[in-house]
């Protein structure tokens, strides 16, 4: 069973006053629309396109035989790696969305069309 | 434990004239098989490890995690007879660690690797609806956001007081980093976002970065971790220099006393200096709780790109940088970044 908690109370302006923090009506406002958020996290997850939603289920036969072979017989291990990317281009979603994945009213306003990178 | 991941030849040298090359399991990860780092250093090591060992020690002494389907590195698995764990297709590497990847180092180091995951299934559980005020994961990336957009604290530090959960905010600063530093949103619009993340250590930092948390710019928000119990309990001697009285105070003093003072002073201190914080707390420092802490944290950087409108789950910035080591490594289709780098380098500096 894990234990953990969060505990956000200096975040809000009665800890640290307005100007630094986050006030009841700001907070209210935007967990008011997180049912949608969460539909399209939920969206994200049905299409496949990042499997570590799905690892807190996955099966471990293949691991635990590789893992059996080589416990307890070595002094140290390399892990020989670097980044941890992804090919988009190569990776599309596995299955469709049912609408593209556009947030209610949740976009910046400071949209800036400068900074388009020059390579 | 070791990780070579770094190209740097010096720290390569001297990591294979340390240890004991026959007592040593090496996992080579990389899930498209083609980052030129890990290939090189995989070729370098593979070498050593035939003239120092033998040619068995591949066969006997390697193990590939990689992306079966498409990864080069399987060719060289089937020619010299080297194990392979699976990599998912569609599992960046950055989120990787409740995968292959992280999983077999985990169990070798004799971590119940079926805790962790269950630790994680359980907070997935935990955090999957829409009630935000009961959704930690969820609550972590609403208040880091509207913090950031409203108030601008577009530093967002992790300060564990914990060594082994600080290595965890290691890893968040990269996930969050690759994840929600995006130049466009899903619509194509340039919007510049992302965090920066910064990993401290308490009490460590208090010594230090801690200064600039409390006193600096208000540009920051800080999580702190904390755990309730460490899981070793050591004190200091009663009656050591009775007559110090500099030591007085530390008579029989518990570590974990010393720990959490440091973090209510911190607390205290950093919240009457007007900084938004928060605290993650943990009860003890085990698999259940570590895999749920993983979970959190990418189910919030999920939550943050929905938020900000962008892609998590990719890096275009990243595979620009490895296209510039492609290209200047003369590999065909990269001509033009090729002549681009080269005339870049030969612009004249400024230098002292």
């Amino acid at each position: 069973m894990s234990n953990l908690t969060l505990d956000y109370t200096n975040c809000l302006s009665d800890a640290i006053g307005a100007t630094h923090g986050l006030t009841k009506s700001e907070v209210d406002t935007l967990v008011a629309k997180f049912p949608k958020h969460h539909e399209n996290v939920e969206e994200l997850r049905s299409t496949g396109e990042c499997a570590f939603f799905d690892l807190p289920y996955q099966d471990l036969s293949e691991l635990k035989g590789l893992l059996k072979k080589h416990q307890g017989k070595w002094e140290n291990l390399v892990v020989v790696a670097i980044g941890g990317s992804f090919d988009r281009t190569a990776q599309p979603a596995q299955r469709p969305r049912s609408r593209p994945a556009q947030p209610p009213g949740s976009q910046g306003t400071q949209e800036r069309t400068t900074g388009v990178l020059r390579q | 434990m070791f990780f070579a991941n770094n190209p740097d030849p010096r720290a390569l040298s001297e990591l294979v004239e340390t240890l004991d090359l026959k007592k040593t399991l090496f996992q080579v990860t990389s899930k498209s098989g083609l980052s030129v780092e890990t290939l090189a250093i995989w070729l370098w090591l593979s070498d050593v490890l035939k003239k120092k060992v033998g040619k068995s020690a591949l066969a006997n002494q390697v193990v590939f995690t990689t992306d079966r389907d498409k990864s080069p590195l399987m060719e060289i698995a089937k020619q010299e007879k080297i194990d392979t764990l699976p990599v998912p297709t569609n599992l960046p590497g950055r989120y990787g660690v409740l995968g292959n990847t992280g999983l077999f180092a985990a169990g070798l180091c004799n971590i119940d690797i079926a805790k962790l995951l269950a630790g994680a299934g359980e907070m997935d559980k935990r955090c999957r609806h829409g009630d935000a005020f009961k959704n930690p994961a969820y609550m972590h990336a609403l208040v880091h956001y509207l913090l950031t957009r409203k108030r601008r604290k577009t530093i967002h530090v992790m300060f564990s007081f914990s060594n082994r959960v600080h290595s965890v905010g290691e890893w968040y600063s990269h996930l969050c980093a690759v994840s929600q530093g995006k130049m466009l949103n899903r619509k194509g619009k340039a919007v510049h976002v992302g965090p920066s993340p910064v990993a401290a250590l308490g009490t460590f930092d208090q010594h230090g970065q801690m200064q600039l948390f409390c006193e600096g710019p208000f540009d920051k928000v800080v999580t702190f971790v904390t755990v309730k119990d460490h899981g070793a309990k050591i004190s200091a001697p009663a009656a050591a220099y009775p007559k110090l009285e500099a030591v007085q105070h530390l008579q029989n003093a518990d570590f974990t006393t010393i720990m959490d003072y440091g973090y209510w002073g911190t607390e205290q201190h950093i919240t009457a200096a007007g900084r938004p914080n928060m605290t993650i707390q943990l009860d003890v420092v085990d698999e259940a709780n570590i895999g749920g802490l993983y979970y959190l944290l990418e189910l919030s950087t999920a939550m943050s790109a929905e938020l900000y409108g962008i892609d998590p789950f990719d890096q275009p910035g990243v595979e620009h940088c490895k296209q510039a080591t492609f290209a200047q490594f003369g590999r065909a289709g990269f001509e033009d970044l090729s002549n681009r780098i080269r005339d870049y380098r030969a612009k004249p500096r400024k230098t002292c």
